[in-house]
């Protein structure tokens, strides 16, 4: 029996937005209407309290939702190629999971 | 622009050391990616023989003793293993037997499995499962190619090395053109129950 691929990690998070594609299913991302960049990484500028305040990720990457979820890397483009995980693209195509789509997976699990 | 491909004129310097540099930081992208080509091909070749194996099985009444539950909450009965951590499913129905391919990949509570794909008929199956694995790889191959622009331009920024990311995206989409289709008279080629 073969072992299916576990493919390597790579960090690194988007800064910019792009225009959804047609498939997989990709979430519609609109641009930010405030600035979201916060040392390479989207923050959640909602939960803002001050300067100091630690920022909270709005989106991942493929590798770290895997990393995050405690699965297989390859079993998140499974979740995402049938629809089961929506994802925005960004950076010329890069895949970014929007925290809010780990939480509604996990808790329709 | 697009008129400063590699068999158009040769790297710069800048273009050679950027290259050998990406190339090496997603070499194990590639090699997985090689794998996981090869993987899907030796199901595809062995699609009929595998279909068969499963038939019986299930005929049989034959698993694995082990009963995958799925998030719907149906009981499947474990009878192929196709890789380490996905296997083919078939349980009773009213009509008859129900396949299915699933994957345990310890999201859900209990260790439900997450049913990939189902049907009745267990060839019709592997294909839809082959088809979607190949997605998966382009979806893959769509992200990484996208990483390997992104490092490129955090390293080097202001220079345009679109010739180096095309470059090593071309090794991965190179790979996912040998693409092998089977024939249905590939089918007497392999022997049943080969595990892949």
């Amino acid at each position: 029996m073969k072992e299916f691929p576990n493919p390597p990690a790579t960090n690194g998070a988007a800064s910019t937005w792009n225009s959804p594609q047609s498939s997989p299913p990709v979430l519609p991302c609109p641009p930010p209407t405030e600035p979201l960049v916060d040392g390479g990484r989207i923050a959640d500028t909602h939960n803002v309290a001050g300067p100091a305040a630690t920022t909270e990720r709005l989106a991942y990457s493929v590798q770290e939702a895997a990393d995050m979820l405690g699965v297989n890397y390859f079993s998140v483009y499974r979740l995402i190629q049938r629809g089961k995980l929506r994802v925005c693209r960004a950076l010329r195509g890069k895949l970014l999971v929007p925290r809010t789509e780990l939480l509604k997976l996990l808790k329709t699990e | 622009m697009r008129n400063n491909h590699f068999n158009d004129r040769r790297p710069t310097a800048l273009e050679e050391q950027a290259y050998s540099e990406t190339k090496e930081q997603f070499a194990e992208h590639v090699r997985q990616f090689g794998l996981g080509q090869d993987a899907i091909e030796n199901l595809e070749r062995n699609m009929f023989g595998v279909a068969r194996s499963v038939t019986e099985a299930a005929s049989r009444r034959t698993g694995h003793g082990d009963t995958p539950l799925a998030g719907d909450g149906l009981k499947w009965n474990r009878c192929f293993d196709l890789f380490d951590n996905i296997c083919v499913c078939h349980r009773p129905t009213g009509a008859g037997l129900e396949f299915s391919v699933v994957e345990r990949c310890g999201l859900k509570p209990l260790e439900r499995c997450e049913v990939l794909v189902r049907g009745c008929d267990p060839l019709e199956l592997l294909r839809t499962f082959i088809a979607s694995q190949r997605e998966v790889l382009r979806l893959w191959i769509g992200d990484v190619a996208a990483q390997i622009t992104e490092k490129l331009a955090e390293k080097y920024p202001g220079h345009d090395l679109t010739r180096v990311s095309d470059a090593i995206v071309s090794r991965l989409t190179e790979i996912q053109s040998h693409y092998h289709t089977v024939k249905p008279d590939e089918d007497t080629k392999h022997t049943r129950g080969i595990r892949i």
